[in-house]
């Protein structure tokens, strides 16, 4: 893992995410992309452990730390303090754990699980807000399912130009990138 | 010489150490915690208000006649705090009669012109962060005035910094006044840039202009805060209507804003 690239690459997308991508907004919604980051890192965070001639995987490490990193960006730019670090670190974890067994590398399957991604996040951060005594929301399902489709829809063209940055070879239906 | 004893942390032991962490930052007090949001806006403050001005020019190429219906707008919430004042000065003259009354609604206050540097309109969560803070004389609670409108008041305040939780925003509440209903009502912010009068008597007309209550200390006369922008039949009570109220503004567009700082001090600059 190179960890300054991610760095860049996280600080880059938090600040597109809090001014920039209100230019592609559309009917008020716009892509979470640094929830797009947290599926590509659990998604090809899985490295051949050489311990075991490649048949097992490692990368934990990386990808829980990436998952914390970019959950904390999320809370920067957030309401409050706490939430995203907790639901995206756990989501981060629990979607590096489950590409281990289910094979997320085709575009399909990552436009679900960004999509998924998105409503868990929401969801998971729901009872978070309200320990800080947020108040609840009376618009909440239009804007996450907004925001989870759109991110789906723009999130894997967007695994390209990562993978590309971080140096992460990616399979990409049949190509080696 | 005795070999350094290596540490392996577990992924399992990795994730609730993290978690921890996240817990701890959930229930820190925000007056604490926000100052890392500060912070991150106050030294990234250069590229957000970059990001802001193109995405702005962006969605200003998309509307040609922007200019124009702008102003429109300006004029229009013109006119109605204009109305507003009048009526207000006519129930204080039939209140005081005779006795001598001359104040001007913002006249003793201070506008304090504050450029936007990011604004967040998605969900339930809608707040802008303007260029102002402790250090030009805003204190919390204070209005803010977008286009002649109110769009939201200072709850967020760093030196040079402030955070603006807009009408919209879930966890805002004002009490307003529409023509049309008898007595004052409670409006509440329900994210995604539209805010709600629950239970209301009467059916107010679309487009009708609704008005914030004098506010002692931070504003002297009502001032238009949105606009109706639909009526329903509550979900309980058939009798009663839920009033949606869309901003007087678009907030979105807003380059700058200004902030009412009543009796100011000296120091405060005043445009």
């Amino acid at each position: 893992m190179q960890w300054l690239r991610f760095a860049v690459l996280v600080l880059f997308g938090t600040l597109l995410q809090a001014g920039l991508l209100d230019a592609v907004t559309i009917g008020g919604v716009k892509p979470d992309l640094l929830i797009i980051f947290l599926v590509f890192f659990a998604i090809y965070m899985q490295t051949p452990d050489p311990a075991s001639s490649g048949a097992r995987r490692s990368g934990g490490h990386e990808a829980i730390i990436s998952s914390f990193i970019i959950g904390f960006a999320f809370d920067l730019i957030g309401t409050s303090m706490g939430p995203g670090t907790i639901s995206l670190g756990l989501l981060g974890t629990g979607l590096f754990y489950l590409s281990r067994f289910i094979r997320l590398k085709r575009m399909l399957f990552q436009t679900a699980t960004i999509f998924l991604t998105v409503l868990a996040a929401a969801l998971l951060a729901y009872p978070a807000r309200r320990i800080q005594g947020q108040p609840t929301y009376q618009q909440f399902w239009g804007p996450t399912l907004g925001t989870a489709l759109y991110s789906a829809i723009v999130g894997p063209f967007l695994f390209l130009p990562i993978a590309w940055w971080m140096k992460i070879r990616i399979h990409h239906q049949g190509k080696r990138y | 010489m005795k070999a350094r004893k290596q540490y392996k942390i577990s992924n399992r032991m990795l994730v609730v150490w993290l978690t921890l962490t996240g817990i701890i930052l959930l229930l820190t007090p925000q007056t604490i915690t926000g100052k890392f949001q500060g912070a991150f806006t106050h030294i990234f403050r250069y590229p957000l208000r970059l990001g802001r001005g193109i995405s702005l020019s962006a969605r200003v190429v998309d509307q040609p006649n922007y200019d124009l219906a702008r102003r429109e707008i300006q004029y229009q919430n013109h006119i109605a705090n204009l109305v507003a004042e009048l009526e207000e000065k006519n129930s204080q003259i039939e209140k005081l009669a005779g006795i001598r009354y001359h104040q001007h609604s913002l006249e003793g206050a201070a506008l304090v012109m504050a450029d936007v540097i990011n604004v967040n309109l998605q969900g339930s969560r809608n707040e802008i962060i303007i260029n102002r803070g402790q250090s030009d004389g805003l204190k919390k609670g204070q209005l803010v005035i977008g286009e002649n409108s109110i769009i939201g008041v200072v709850d967020g305040l760093w030196l040079h910094q402030a955070k603006v939780t807009l009408t919209t925003d879930s966890s805002f509440r004002l009490p307003v006044m529409v023509e049309g209903l008898k007595k004052s009502v409670w409006m509440f912010g329900c994210g995604s840039g539209r805010a709600i009068i629950r239970w209301a008597n009467d059916k107010p007309d679309i487009g009708q202009e609704v008005l914030t209550e004098k506010k002692p200390g931070f504003l002297d006369c009502p001032m238009v805060i949105g606009r109706v922008s639909g009526c329903n039949r509550n979900a309980d009570n058939a009798l009663l209507w839920d009033i949606t109220v869309a901003p007087a503004c678009d907030i979105a567009m807003l380059p700058s804003v200004m902030v009412i700082v009543m009796n100011p001090t000296p120091k405060v600059e005043e445009y």
